[in-house]
């Protein structure tokens, strides 16, 4: 009897485990080196306020606020500062350190950023926006 | 020290700036179209410095981007190319959480586009020297 009620219990708990760790099933790709103001970062539906030192993952979108300021620096030291009122969803990130088959895809959807390739082969880097895809070359 | 150690010391260092690359630095306005707004209030302008890059369109055309030159898309789809003698975009904040950035900014692509979601202001770059029409 005892047995038959554990089992509901256990599957809630496992349920529930789940559904908390599901926003760190993505890989983490990088930090925030600074946050000003109001930055949300959604992974997986998972929504948390971003503050300096967050962790950032593949397949997050970071949003600004106004008057708002992230400073994200990936693990190949890449940097991307997303200006205010701007969205950008990063789609990718494979560090081959000193190799070629790296790549890094991010995806701006509005707004301003500055992006600052790392330490991969230039090729490696691409922005996506909804007028085109830049690809650096060097 | 050892003769040939110094010359091989300094045969490394002489080596280390041509294997260091310069990190390219891609700057994006980017203005989303929304329903009633002006094309040319809207579109994309990206700049390139320390390096260069390639801008593909949506329909497939292919534009290099040399260092110091931006790209602008208007939201009609007219793609333009302009020099740049600065950054386009500036977060530098005034202390108060202000930040400010550029406009979409000149050339056939360009024309008046300015971001005014929260505190910006701008242009930081308004005089572009020249700039050229390339055809969608």
């Amino acid at each position: 009897m005892y047995r038959e009620k554990r089992i509901p219990i256990l599957t809630f708990a496992i349920l529930f485990a789940l559904q908390s760790t599901a926003g760190f099933a993505e890989p983490k790709i990088g930090s925030a080196k600074d946050v000003k103001n109001n930055v949300q970062g959604v992974v997986s539906g998972n929504s948390q306020r971003l503050s300096k030192d967050s962790e950032v993952f593949t397949n997050e979108v970071v949003r600004t606020g106004a008057a708002s300021l992230a400073d994200l620096v990936f693990l190949d030291q890449t940097t991307l500062t997303v200006g205010p009122v701007s969205e950008v969803h990063l789609d990718k990130f494979v560090y081959d350190q000193g190799g070629s088959s790296g790549s890094v895809v991010i995806q701006a959807t509005r707004g301003t950023f500055r992006f600052v390739t790392g330490s991969q082969d230039s090729k490696v880097y691409q922005i996506k926006t909804p007028y085109g895809t830049l690809g650096i070359r060097g | 020290m050892h003769q040939f150690t110094k010359a091989f010391v300094l045969a490394a260092l002489l080596a280390l700036p041509s294997t260091v690359s310069m990190a390219a630095v891609v700057e994006v306005v980017l203005i989303p179209c929304t329903p009633g707004m002006e094309p040319s209030a809207c579109g994309l302008k990206a700049s390139v410095s320390g390096g260069s890059a390639t801008f593909t369109t949506a329909d497939g055309q292919v534009i290099t981007v040399a260092p110091g030159t931006s790209v602008s898309v208007s939201g009609s789809g007219i793609v333009s190319q302009s020099i740049e003698a600065g950054p386009i975009v500036n977060f530098a904040g005034d202390g108060n959480g202000a930040l400010t950035t550029a406009s979409i900014g000149s050339g056939a692509g360009g024309g008046g586009g300015q971001l005014n979601g929260g505190n910006f202001t701008g242009p930081t770059n308004p005089t572009n020297n020249s700039s050229r029409s390339v055809s969608p």
